[in-house]
């Protein structure tokens, strides 16, 4: 026993110990995800088998819902899934960026916390507003998962695994994801609430002017590709080995910023500003309706990182590895990649003012997402002349970045708003317009 | 009798998500309550639309109409007065309702006279195509490029008249920063 001490201390025992135990953990893992890979590693085949299943114990019709209704559970199962464990990784990622630890009491790692969470809020009692509408006012928070849901339906998760492998894709998302505005709406109006109005109104009216660089960004992703189907873009990332996001980094840009507007993340988290407007459109919902609301703008984070992946980042594929990792995985991944990204842009940027971002929108991101859209058009009909894009995809993709950075540089430079202000609108204390006094000629709302 | 398949049972349920709603808006006092059920009404006929295999015009109605069109009623909404109490009845009942039975006899009318299946998606499927945003493309902007040239001029003079109108002067101002001080 001496020489057991001698050779390995306490502490030092303890700590070998533990990183023995991570070292087999991971081998272990690997190989039981090498096995699990190769037995899932297409899920097209449990769904035929699913269907033939059906099909031989009644008619075409029958097996054709059957197996729709089994790939819409899958993908609720998994917006469920996501919206489970995303709200612990921000938590705890966004914990880690602030030096804390995070939640770590509820089960190991504190990976129970959202079921307590979810738990406590449907025992919270749900308030209605007296003056409130109330049957306007029970609507949204559920409907405004409609879009969240529906919205997953074109994703290309592997190649033969889209659940609405539909020729127009990238405008049913951009359409269905435009329900959640009139949605908003109501949930603010029919609170009767000064504050809930005002943060619906904003925005409503954010929503509305970030929706013309996102249809910008996704014309140019649709004219090179002479496609809106979302395999269809995926495949032809991957025919002509190019990410359309390195080809034209301003419209991957353009559409990821304004899309953190449009589902209401940081630095564009305007709905909820809570320094000017207590808390935004949900700000009279409690308990589980205001948890339905916080559990969309999750799940629509997560949807805004599939979306980045497959039109901008080359979807299921990854440098030869899928041919070893279910491409589903490597989507997955990717979406992940870029839901810590959002994090981290969470946890680092304040949050813009109002007019700073209107500003932005129509004076910045409209006008140079035109400009990026002609040129990129000018480059699609150069391509076009030829049978295979080559090396000419590449010189292209090379112009752009400076072009991105060039368009950069001239717009803060030389059309920067100040520019076409004439004079600084600074703002006032309350002494210098005449202080206390000048509220009395004020009337009173009351 | 009609034989109950898959597309009958799909039409018959967005037939009554179109209907249902649009009879709501006719008849429900607030006018907040009638706008939901005008968007829910617009999403039943973008059904319709999918049913007819006509997927580029369905998703067009569920982002103009669903999408666009509402949140323009909805500014228009906000601008009235008592928006949710004292919306009377119309004193022009028995004038619309006359109105509405001369509309139903003439569509029954004109389902009578018409052989609908030239227009319904059985026209459609024996026609050679799979994707109906290249057909509309390709006659867009061949066939009838006048018409949407001309269209799009017509959008483009809507919105700078609208700018123009709503654009204040400069010397509004003027006027708010002398009154601060």
């Amino acid at each position: 026993m001496s020489f057991f001490n001698q050779v390995f201390k306490g502490p030092q025992l303890a700590y070998y110990f533990k990183k023995i135990s991570i070292a087999v953990f991971i081998f272990i893992v690997i190989v039981a995800g090498y096995f699990f890979s190769q037995l899932f590693f297409d899920l097209s085949k449990f769904s035929q088998f699913i269907f033939d299943f059906v099909l031989q114990r009644s008619n075409y019709n029958f097996a054709y819902f059957t197996s729709s209704i089994i790939g819409a559970l899958g993908i609720i199962s998994f917006v469920g899934l996501v919206l489970l464990v995303g709200s612990w990784v921000e938590r705890r990622v966004i914990a880690k960026f602030q030096i804390r630890v995070g939640p770590n009491r509820v089960g190991p790692f504190g990976l129970l916390q959202p079921i307590a969470d979810a738990i406590k809020l449907m025992q919270k009692e749900v308030l209605v507003p007296a003056i409130a509408d109330k049957t306007l006012f029970l609507i949204p928070p559920v409907a405004i998962f409609l879009p969240a849901i529906l919205a997953w339906g074109p994703i290309p998760w592997a190649p033969n695994m889209s659940y609405l492998n539909i020729n127009v894709g990238i405008l049913y998302v951009f359409a269905v994801s435009s329900l959640t505005v009139p949605i908003i709406f109501f949930a603010g109006w029919s609170s009767m609430n000064h504050y809930a109005l005002l943060g619906s109104m904003r925005t409503v009216a954010m929503m509305v002017s970030y929706e013309i660089p996102i249809s910008l960004s996704l014309l140019s992703v649709a004219i090179i590709t002479g496609t809106l189907n979302f395999s269809e873009i995926v495949l032809w990332q991957s025919t002509n080995s190019i990410w359309l996001g390195l080809f034209m980094p301003f419209s991957l840009f353009t559409f990821f910023f304004a899309s953190t507007a449009e589902i209401n993340r940081t630095p564009n988290d305007i709905a909820e500003a809570e320094s000017e407007i207590v808390a935004g459109y949900h700000i009279e919902y409690s308990g589980m309706k205001a948890g339905l609301f916080m559990a969309v703008e999750l799940g629509n984070a997560v949807l805004l990182g599939a979306l980045v992946t497959s039109l901008f980042l080359n979807g299921w594929f990854l440098f030869g590895i899928e041919k070893f990792v279910p491409p589903y995985i490597i989507f997955i991944g990717k979406t992940v990649a870029i839901y810590l990204l959002l994090i981290w842009l969470r946890a680092t940027f304040p949050r813009f003012r109002l007019d700073q971002l209107m500003n932005f929108a129509w004076k910045t991101l409209i006008p140079v997402s035109i400009i990026n859209f002609f040129v990129i058009a000018i480059e699609v009909t150069i391509l076009n002349q030829f049978q295979s894009t080559g090396i000419l995809i590449y010189i292209f993709a090379l112009f752009n970045i400076f072009l991105f950075l060039g368009l950069i540089v001239v717009w803060s430079k030389i059309f920067s708003v100040d520019k076409f202000q004439p004079e600084k609108i600074q703002p006032k204390f309350a002494g210098e317009i005449g202080g206390l006094e000048a509220m009395k000629g004020v009337k009173s709302v009351d | 009798m009609i034989e109950l398949t898959a597309y009958n049972f799909s039409f018959i349920m967005m037939t009554l998500i179109t209907i249902l709603p649009a009879l709501g808006i006719a008849f429900v006092n607030s006018l907040m309550r009638s706008l939901l059920l005008l968007i829910l009404s617009f999403i039943g006929v973008a059904g319709l639309f999918v049913l007819l295999s006509a997927d580029f015009i369905a998703i067009a109605q569920l982002l103009i109409y669903a999408g666009s069109i509402s949140i323009l009623l909805l500014f228009a909404v906000m601008l009235t007065p008592e928006i949710s109490i004292n919306n009377e009845n119309s004193k022009y009942f028995l004038l619309a309702s006359l109105g509405a039975i001369l509309f139903l006899y003439l569509m029954i009318l004109l389902i009578t006279i018409f052989d609908l299946n030239q227009l319904t998606g059985n026209a459609l499927n024996k026609l050679d195509f799979d994707n109906t945003i290249e057909q509309i493309g390709t006659l867009l902007l061949g066939k009838y490029i006048i018409a949407f040239e001309l269209a799009s001029v017509l959008l483009l003079f809507a919105l700078i008249g609208a700018i123009s109108i709503v654009r204040s002067s400069e010397s509004d101002f003027d006027v708010k920063i002398k009154d601060s001080k």
